[in-house]
């Protein structure tokens, strides 16, 4: 699959942990140093066959899993051959996500020497009794000293990630948090509202009874929480979960919900370019076997119809700050959207879900709250 | 030549006996065997209940050396479906009456006794199930002779699963089951029992000739509704339909007359000849008049036409159940539906669903009301939506059923504690020698509807027994509760009761609502009012959060998914004014359980 745009994102999947944590539903697991090798083998043999040296590379994202489980060198190693074989551009966003744990000074100066330039820490709190319900293996200190060890060996463009909505947490510990998280100043901060996952460990919990979540009033008074405390200390809410200081947005993130076009590298990474969507086997042995035989690693693929893409497109982008264009969507797309969803437009404004400003439509508060409501509505 | 029927209560093994009669005779080879033949719709043979009578002839070579043909005329088994019971014995000459060994003698026994009595039938008492560990035969015998009023020393004994007795059964049909007579000289009067619909030759009429004969291409009347016909075919029944070229008096077989429409050949109707008519008809032929009232609509808007359809074929073959069009502001166009009887509903539903592929909202079942308006008009009210304003209504008559409760006796005072609650009046109480009672009840039909049977299987760990009969209208304080959310009244939501319940019902049914509605985007106000005053109201906070925290590549599929199911989950309610009700808040008004508070 030929990418059709100038730019493209690369993502470049890990799925490799410490140890699984409880409420984690994401692909990623323990692996012993063998499954490990093969994987990286077969890695490097998908960056290969996907490479794509006519079209320029803007963002690369190294997620997981936690990508630093790996020593610093491995993964200079794999962006050293994702940048040969796709042409990234000068100034190109490149990212890692890491744990706080698995970062020391040396491995952070390391990366950063690699190419790495924004750096995306799993802090999820600095509330001791949070991390600890949470099953992370770190406290708030050493996510505090991360930071720090960051900044000292040069990252100027630092991401937090920080969840609420944890069984047991009061709005008054989130609040603390995100008071703490204020002024270490990341230039970019993402909170995420716990989700009890199917199939894991927090599920199983719930099910039995042992825990609780904190409830919809309370998730919603943290969500408002941060809303309020973070653009106050001068970050832009520009999409439902993520703030950023002027000019520090996730690049790579925006590709998804602007339309944009992206190679997902690794087990279960998700692609999308020239109208198709595909993605890789989810099982790490599944993808390895697939690669050691020269195929490509797919196993799911959709053509999205012009239709389809402007409906996803447009769900998507309904929940960034900026909200949506429907002239400029409809042009993209080769459909009139203004006249497409005029009712359904109407009908989210009567209902104080959004607010329409010429062919541009954009949430409210309310209506960024209930975004799965509103994309419900839009959907044919 | 024999005509017998079986009849049991539930679940006494009366299909079960019936398959192996057929095995003993040889009508059914083992090949062809299949649990309870008689029982042809997948649904009867799954829930273990006969809904359709059904006819079958076996000839059997009996022990002093003579060859009988015996038909066997299957019944239905529950109250719902008496009336066709009915028809059933009037084409015999004899029953075996089955009682389960471990059971005994339960409500529809009695029933089916007593009708057989009526019809003035030779009843054979057989008592079935021997085998199982917990049988108590002499027990059983006694309740045969204390409540049934027969003499058990001639009861035979039968394992119909285990093969046990088979053969004195069928001896016993032979001679204790008097032969047919009828002077097939005479004009025609053959009683049409049974019918099914067949879509080539139109409707097959099941007949027992009384006297006279039936022979093809002869020109037949009938005699309630007076049309006309020429007869195509008669036969007998085998395992498959076998023509003949005519049946004689006492013959039980079909005739199809190219009849298409089933009001034209209703059972219970006699056929004459057209030549040389009998002067009078056989006895006992009645309307049919649903007791139970619902509105059925399907959830698919579009699917109305495919609703009206199925409905028509279903009528085909089952004269009882009455349709009209209506249409009501919440569920839009659908039918009014009339029913014999809460089971009868059920099973008409579930045909509609499982048959026909349809998905429907059944409104809260409904009797008949009769009102007497003030201007001296009497209307009969199927449905509470239409019940007229109360400055209107002079009073309300609604129907009434003489109920029987048969259960062991440490039960009673749980049966007259329900049937007192339910508004009953008290009757009678008999106790027999077996330990078990009989109690009589006046109760209005509208109680029994409302989950009267669940609550007594309940309160007696399933001991108990019911069966009723239709007793009449009488007057009673009744109001109409009406269901009103976020101030509009929801007429399928509306239901008729007794002053003295109203309040408590309307409390209860709205509380049940705040179960079922999901949260909308605003808040949503339940209430329940009597002559417009609001008794009882419950609020639906509106939904403040639903939103996924993560949206990035490989979520965007994910999402799309669960996004696809609420959506398909929101397609399904209906929409009420703006808030959407889902299906099972229309069954909540029913379905609200034990009513002590």
């Amino acid at each position: 699959m030929k990418a059709s745009s100038a730019m493209l994102g690369i993502y470049i999947h890990i799925p490799f942990c410490a140890g699984k944590c409880p409420y984690c539903g994401f692909n990623s697991r323990p692996a012993d140093a063998s499954v490990i090798e093969c994987y990286l083998a077969a890695l490097h043999e998908e960056i290969v066959l996907r490479s794509q040296a006519d079209v320029a590379a803007d963002t690369v994202y190294f997620g997981g899993g936690t990508p630093t489980i790996l020593p610093a060198s491995r993964l200079a190693d794999i962006l050293r051959g994702v940048l040969t074989r796709f042409r990234a551009v000068v100034g190109a966003e490149v990212t890692v996500e890491a744990n706080p744990e698995s970062l020391t000074r040396e491995a952070l100066a390391e990366l950063r020497e690699a190419g790495f330039n924004r750096l995306s820490i799993g802090a999820q709190s600095f509330d001791d009794d949070v991390l600890a319900a949470l099953g992370r293996r770190h406290d708030a200190t050493r996510a505090i000293e991360a930071v720090g060890d960051a900044r000292a060996t040069g990252w100027s463009n630092i991401s937090l990630d920080l969840i609420f909505g944890v069984p047991g947490q009061s709005p008054g510990q989130w609040k603390a948090t995100l008071k703490r998280a204020i002024s270490l100043r990341p230039e970019h901060i993402s909170t995420y509202c716990l989700t009890v996952e199917p199939e894991t460990e927090f599920e199983r919990r719930k099910q039995a009874g042992e825990i609780e979540g904190v409830g919809e009033d309370a998730e919603l008074e943290m969500y408002v929480a941060a809303r309020l405390m973070l653009c106050a200390a001068g970050y832009e809410h520009y999409e439902i979960s993520n703030f950023a200081l002027p000019g520090k947005r996730c690049r790579h993130n925006e590709k998804y919900w602007r339309g944009g076009e992206y190679f997902g590298l690794g087990a279960g990474a998700h692609s999308r370019a020239a109208g198709v969507r595909w993605a890789n086997a989810a099982q790490a042995q599944e993808y390895i076997a697939m690669l050691a035989q020269g195929t490509l690693p797919v196993t799911y693929a959709e053509r999205l119809c012009a239709r389809r893409a402007l409906e996803e497109e447009l769900i998507l982008a309904l929940r960034t700050g900026e909200g949506v264009c429907l002239r400029e969507l409809g042009l993209r797309c080769g459909r009139d959207a203004v006249s497409e969803y005029r009712n359904q437009v109407r009908e989210l404004a009567a209902a104080g879900l959004a607010v329409a400003e010429g062919s541009r439509v954009i949430l409210t508060d309310r209506g960024l709250a209930l975004a799965n409501e509103v994309a419900i509505r839009v959907m044919a | 030549m024999r005509n017998f029927g079986i009849v049991a209560h539930i679940d006494h093994g009366k299909s079960t006996l019936a398959d192996r009669l057929l095995e003993f005779t040889g009508t059914l080879s083992e090949r062809e065997r299949r649990d309870q033949v008689l029982d042809q719709m997948e649904l009867e043979r799954e829930r273990g209940i006969t809904i359709k009578a059904s006819a079958i002839r076996m000839t059997y070579a009996a022990r002093d050396g003579h060859a009988y043909v015996l038909n066997l005329i299957d019944t239905p088994g529950h109250v719902d479906f008496a009336y066709e019971v009915s028809r059933s014995l009037a084409a015999c000459e004899g029953v075996l009456l089955v009682v389960d060994a471990a059971q005994g003698v339960e409500a529809q026994t009695v029933a089916n006794a007593e009708l057989a009595v009526e019809h003035g039938l030779e009843i054979v008492p057989v008592i079935n199930k021997i085998d199982l560990p917990n049988a108590s035969v002499e027990r059983v015998r006694q309740e045969i002779e204390d409540v049934v009023g027969l003499s058990s020393a001639s009861a035979l004994l039968t394992s119909a699963k285990e093969g046990i007795g088979i053969q004195e059964v069928l001896e016993a049909v032979v001679e204790r089951i008097p032969p047919p007579t009828g002077d097939p000289e005479a004009p025609l009067q053959a009683l049409i029992f049974d019918s099914h619909f067949d879509p080539y030759r139109g409707i097959i009429a099941y007949v027992r000739l009384r006297q006279g004969r039936l022979t093809q291409g002869m020109r037949i009347r009938m005699m309630a509704t007076g049309k006309e016909f020429e007869v195509d075919d008669v036969g007998v029944f085998g395992l498959t339909m076998k023509p003949v070229e005519s049946l004689i008096a006492g013959e039980v077989g079909y005739v199809a007359a190219g009849i298409k429409v089933i009001g034209d050949a209703p059972v219970g109707d006699t056929i004459t000849s057209a030549e040389r008519a009998a002067s009078a008809p056989l006895p006992g032929y009645r309307m049919l008049k649903p007791m139970v009232f619902c509105g059925l609509y399907s959830t698919e808007g579009d699917d109305y036409p495919a609703l009206r359809e199925a409905l028509e074929r279903l009528q085909l073959n089952d004269a009882a159940l009455s349709f009209e069009p209506e249409s009501s502001a919440a569920l839009g166009f659908g039918f009014r539906c009339g029913f014999l009887g809460l089971l009868h509903m059920e099973i008409v539903q579930e045909r509609l669903e499982r048959e026909y592929g349809l998905t429907l909202v059944a409104t809260s079942p409904s009797v008949v009301y009769r009102v007497h308006r003030t201007d001296g008009e009497v209307v009969e009210i199927d449905n509470p939506a239409r019940m007229p304003e109360p400055q209107h209504v002079d009073h309300i008559e609604e129907p009434w059923v003489k109920a029987m409760i048969m259960a062991p006796a440490e039960y009673v005072g749980p049966c007259l504690e329900l049937a007192q609650e339910r508004r009953g009046e008290f009757r009678n109480i008999e106790y027999s020698s077996t330990n078990r009672v009989i109690i009589t009840y006046d109760l209005p039909l509208a109680e029994i509807l409302l989950d009267f049977f669940d609550q007594l299987k309940s309160r007696t760990r399933g001991y108990a027994s019911l069966d009723y009969e239709f007793a009449g209208y009488r007057p009673g304080e009744l109001v109409k509760v009406q269901v009103l959310v976020n101030g509009d009244p929801v007429d399928a939501l509306s239901f008729v009761t007794h002053r003295d319940r109203a309040q408590s019902r309307g409390r209860r049914v709205v509380e049940k609502l705040k179960q079922v509605v999901p949260r909308q985007l605003f808040e949503v106000r339940l209430q329940a009012a009597i002559n417009s005053r609001v008794v009882a109201s419950e609020t639906v906070r509106a939904l403040r959060k639903n939103v996924l925290a993560k949206c990035y590549g490989g979520d965007v599929t994910r999402k799309r998914k669960l996004l696809e199911k609420q959506k398909a989950g929101k397609k399904r309610m209906k929409q009420v004014g703006s808030v959407e009700i889902p299906q099972e808040a229309f069954l909540s008004v029913l379905r609200l359980g034990d009513e002590r508070e």
